[in-house]
């Protein structure tokens, strides 16, 4: 026993010297249980697994979450996008979604990832937000890029990126079902069911979603003229397995098919109906090479094919071979051979006068009695539209006319028929990309990959037969904190591709952290839009069958006006950003707070709309587009929680000197641009939730929409949903009310585009077990 | 070793009044002990001495005995006064009748979700625990479910994944508790990733956890432990069974940094908070 005091005291000296040196390493092996049974608990939220803190990104960020789509209770991910900072929305059919600024009519400068595969098109730059097989009950968060973030996620990440991520099997285990039904002839349906399968976890989702769309503007107390309903349905399948080594796996498949209402256009006979049929594979294997190295490997295929059968009436000189000729020479002059005159002929009775003028004008061309400079003359009289037309114009127009001719006039100038058509659609898209991430030490992090992409379009009215534009990544970026408060990210993308030009897209930003919740950011970024295969090689014109007896005697004819890569060489639209950005999060009153300041440089904007009737297509637009962005979320306690989100938007419009348009198209391009966004803009949202009810208040408030118009539009919306859940063993019986009025009840954008009522409504019931 | 140094010791080993003796009982040896027995010896006067259990009691009688382990425990000839350390308390619950006191090894569950209270103020919590949880867990559990902390049973043998998403669902912090039938090194990875997917934090429910990916948690260190074991050999308090009050936290402040959590600006102002 002496021998072991003295060892014990002996230790106690030297160790005395030593404690703090040792301290840190007996707690670990003590809490360790090294002791207990000898087991070492693994290291799992490794440096690679762990998220980039909001107050270290690179830009603005908004994070719409699983919990917050429940309290919000809407149906749709446009309807979402309008609590995000400067997002401005078309509701409707083909909803549009512009970030500050952009065209409504497509969705095209702004990219959307599902767990990181695109569903921008590949045929035409769009996003439709309706042919997205995904239930907004599997989405845990949305996470919106709000800026250029082309150095990330390449070409046409251009104002913003909507990042999708989905719910994991494993977090949705069980079944869950309702069904959905309100005024608008609202009716959708959802089941899904998770479970465990071998070493994963898999979840198969059902839902169908339909709507009458907008009521048109001569509707009233309920009634729906207008034609823009859709009925959606799909089957998604998410598997999700972490493999024996450690690797993670995701493999999701869909099948989704549909039918959109179209209102009917210029030709339509009846009004018309899109038929769609989408699906999708894809795979991602993430590997964890160490705690500070992982890789991930994603490979995706989809398919979306749209059918459009209608059947179209036409006038049957603009199916004449001879006008298509004419056009592909001259297409102003040939629009007045084919479209103008004809249509002086369909408006006899509604016009007598220039009816009489027009077809003593063409008996006189018919018969080689005018000039050119007559001609130029009569016309500018008569239809008041300045022409330049040559002696060859006239002769074709001659022969175009004189095929009219029944003997005794020119009434057959006047027939229509109709025929058959059908704008068949397929777009298929390969994409494999390989990801490679290194936390080098505390200090320096890089992510680089490569990716290679295949865009395949097939469409005989579009293409005449099939198109594809491959596409080449390599993509760094460099995360380097030189010291504490100083965060530096350095970036960029090459693409090189076969339909459009090499890009490259870089990006700097420095974030300065004040502490580590509170940071100030400067960022520089720039992005492309790559012009789309349509928009770059169309061949596109109408062919209608099955015609009616005509006095061509054609059974089949190509409608006149076609555009055949006429549009040349069309640039990138471009896009530069400086933003001055603040981020601030204060966890003990769970505050979080984020606001931007902005000036994007835009410039070889497409604004000119791509349609048979529009011959030039330029990329020379310009944009400057200046403001400021908030953001603010506050829960003060458990039962509510706050939103309020906002932009100030400043856009100024150039419009380039290569167009030749008339004022009238200028104008209207201008408006095109800025139609979809507000100057001010504020969204509100209070969550209310005690016990098993919930009650979600949201107020939209944008001033000012389409400033560029006389009479700027108002949009005001207030928003209620309440919920009820009842639990009983097991099961959860939920119930929800949702309330939309409108405050406004005008149009936004289009005079069609309006409710014949103030308020929306649906009554939502479900079960979960 | 100088004359000099030899002459203090033996001095010492001499002017010393004869005390009992303290024994920390393992059925294993281990460097930890000794540094706990240095540790206690920093805060009593008394003789320590970790000694390897072989069947037969060191020392005398009137000398004091900490059991480490639950091996020891069970085969310790009841009569014979020991306070069981180091050791967790189903262990210790499992063996009472062997031991007079004992300080349980993990933190209790109160102190923890004070912590959770702390960090996350009214943060919606959930706590896993397995069915067939021990009855004297019960009274700590009802006492949180009475703070409002949401209790999901597991049935160990069913899948952990169906608990873990009814504890995740609608929290937005999830409450570790030391009970292995949940938390274990084999399970950990899974729940971690699960929580982390949805942004929700882990606290506890040990030290050993923060490694992994757990948030917080408080622990006892081996100098808390051994001031306790100090205070016990206090006349009167040798036979007390309880939690450490003496502890300390530990973070992850990777893991905090990433879920935008605020971690506080020093560990002892935590403490000081959690003791009030």
């Amino acid at each position: 026993m002496k021998l072991n005091r003295i060892t014990a005291l002996a230790a106690l000296v030297l160790m005395s010297s030593q404690a703090a040196a040792f301290e840190e390493e007996f707690l670990d092996v003590v809490t360790d249980e090294t002791l207990g049974g000898g087991f070492e608990v693994p290291e799992v939220l490794t440096a690679t697994r762990l998220k980039q803190p909001r107050s270290e990104v690179p830009g603005s960020v908004t994070v719409i979450d699983a919990e917050q789509i429940r309290q919000w209770g809407v149906r749709t991910l446009p309807e979402l996008m309008r609590f995000v900072p400067g997002m401005f929305v078309k509701h409707g059919a083909a909803d549009a979604v512009a970030y500050h600024a952009s065209n409504p009519n497509l969705m095209r400068r702004m990219q959307v990832l599902i767990d990181g595969r695109s569903v921008y098109r590949a045929g035409i730059a769009s996003v439709v937000w309706d042919d997205i097989p995904l239930a907004l009950e599997d989405i845990q968060r949305i996470e919106v890029f709000r800026g250029p973030n082309a150095s990330s996620y390449g070409a046409n990440a251009f104002m913003a990126v909507v990042n999708i991520v989905t719910l994991h099997p494993q977090d949705t285990l069980g079944s869950r079902g309702y069904i959905r039904g309100g005024n608008q002839a609202t009716r959708d349906a959802y089941i899904s069911h998770s479970s465990e399968l071998g070493d994963g976890a898999i979840r198969i989702t059902a839902s169908r979603k339909s709507d009458d769309g907008f009521d048109g503007q001569y509707a009233r107390d309920g009634e729906d003229d207008y034609h823009d309903g859709g009925r959606d349905q799909f089957i998604n399948l998410t598997y999700a397995e972490r493999l024996d080594n450690g690797d993670q796996l995701l493999l999701e498949s869909a099948y989704k098919w549909g039918e959109t209402e179209i209102p009917p256009g210029e030709f339509d006979g009846e009004p018309p109906e899109d038929y769609t049929r989408n699906g999708f594979l894809y795979g991602r294997l993430t590997q964890d090479v160490s705690a500070r190295h992982s890789r991930k490997l994603q490979a995706y295929w989809q398919i979306e094919n749209r059918r459009h059968p209608a059947r179209g009436c036409v006038p049957t000189v603009s199916l004449d071979s001879e006008l298509t000729s004419l056009y592909r020479e001259d297409p102003y002059w040939a629009a007045v051979v084919g479209r103008l005159i004809p249509g002086a002929y369909l408006n006899q009775e509604e016009d007598p006068a220039l009816y009489a003028q027009v077809n003593g004008l063409v008996q006189r061309i018919a018969a080689g009695e005018l000039t050119p400079e007559t001609v130029e003359l009569a016309l500018e009289t008569t239809l008041e539209r300045d022409y330049d037309i040559s002696q060859s114009d006239l002769d074709a127009a001659q022969g175009i006319f004189g095929r009219a001719f029944n003997g005794s006039d020119f009434e057959q100038l006047g027939e229509v028929i109709c025929g058959s058509t059908s704008i068949d659609f397929e777009e298929q898209r390969v994409d494999l990309e390989w990801q490679d991430t290194v936390h080098w030490n505390d200090r320096l992090r890089t992510v680089s990959g490569v990716s290679f992409r295949r865009d395949q379009v097939y469409s005989e009215t579009y293409f005449h037969g099939t198109v594809r534009n491959d596409i080449f990544r390599v993509f760094g970026n460099v995360e380097w904190r030189p010291f504490d408060p100083l965060l530096l990210h350095v970036g960029g993308m090459y693409e090189t591709e076969d339909t459009n030009d090499s890009a490259f897209s870089p990006r700097v930003a420095a974030n300065f952290m004040l502490s580590p919740q509170q940071s100030i950011r400067l960022v520089w970024s720039t992005a492309v839009r790559s012009p789309d295969l349509l928009e770059q090689e169309p061949n596109y014109y109408y062919t209608i069958g099955n015609l009616d007896d005509n006095y061509l005697g054609l059974t089949e004819g190509d409608y006149f006006e076609q555009q055949t890569g006429t549009y040349g060489q069309l640039d990138h639209e471009k896009i530069q950003s400086v933003e001055l950005g603040y981020f601030l999060n204060v966890p003990e009153y769970n505050f979080m707070a984020d606001i931007k300041v902005y000036r994007d440089y835009l410039t070889q904007l497409i604004s000119n709309p791509i349609n048979l009737t529009n011959p030039d297509v330029y990329s020379d637009t310009e944009m400057v587009i200046k403001g400021v962005d908030w953001q603010f979320s506050w829960n003060p306690a458990q039962h509510h929680s706050f939103w309020w989100s906002g932009a100030y938007v400043n856009t100024d419009v150039e419009i380039g000197e290569d167009s030749a348009i008339d004022e009238e198209t200028l104008t209207s391009l201008l408006r095109v641009e800025t139609r979809l966004s507000a100057e001010y803009s504020n969204n509100l949202s209070w969550a209310y939730r005690r016990g098993d009810w919930g009650l979600t208040q949201s107020y939209f408030w944008h001033n000012a929409y389409n400033r560029e118009n006389r009479n700027p539009r108002h949009y005001r919306r207030y928003e209620a949903n309440l919920t009820k859940d009842w639990k009983m063993d097991g099961y959860t019986v939920n119930t929800g009310l949702f309330w939309h009025h409108l405050i406004d009840d005008g149009r936004v954008i289009y005079i069609n585009e309006v409710y014949s009522v103030n308020d929306l409504w649906y009554l939502q019931v479900g079960l979960e077990f | 070793m100088s004359l000099l140094r030899q002459s203090v010791f033996l001095l010492l080993l001499f002017t010393q009044p004869v005390w009992a003796e303290v024994f920390i009982v393992a059925s294993e040896t281990s460097p930890v002990l000794e540094r706990l027995a240095a540790a206690l010896k920093v805060h009593t006067p008394t003789e320590v001495t970790v000694s390897l259990f072989t069947g037969g009691i060191p020392g005398n009688a009137d000398d004091h005995y900490f059991l480490v382990g639950e091996d020891v425990i069970r085969a310790w000839p009841e009569g014979t006064a020991a306070v069981a350390v180091l050791t967790s308390r189903s262990a210790i619950e499992a063996n009472r009748s062997h031991l007079v006191g004992a300080v349980y090894l993990e933190p209790p569950l109160a102190r923890q979700y004070s912590l959770v209270r702390y960090m996350f103020g009214d943060a919606r919590t959930s706590l896993i625990y397995t069915q067939d949880v021990l009855p004297w867990a019960w009274p700590e559990l009802s006492a949180l479910e009475e703070q409002g902390v949401r209790l999901v049973r597991y049935q160990p043998g069913q899948s952990l994944n169906y608990a873990l998403k009814d504890a995740l669902r609608g929290s937005d912090v999830l409450l570790g508790i030391s009970d292995s039938g949940v938390y274990n090194p084999q399970s950990i990875k899974n729940i971690l990733i699960s929580a982390y997917r949805q942004n929700i934090p882990l606290v506890g429910p040990a030290r050993a956890y923060i490694r992994a990916g757990a948030i917080a948690s408080t622990y006892s260190s081996l100098d808390d432990i051994a001031r306790r074991m100090a205070d016990m050999l206090k006349p009167g308090q040798f036979q007390e069974f309880s939690y450490n009050p003496y502890f300390s936290v530990a973070f992850n402040e990777q893991v905090a940094r990433s879920l935008n959590v605020m971690l506080p600006e020093t560990e002892m102002e935590v403490v000081s908070e959690l003791k009030k």
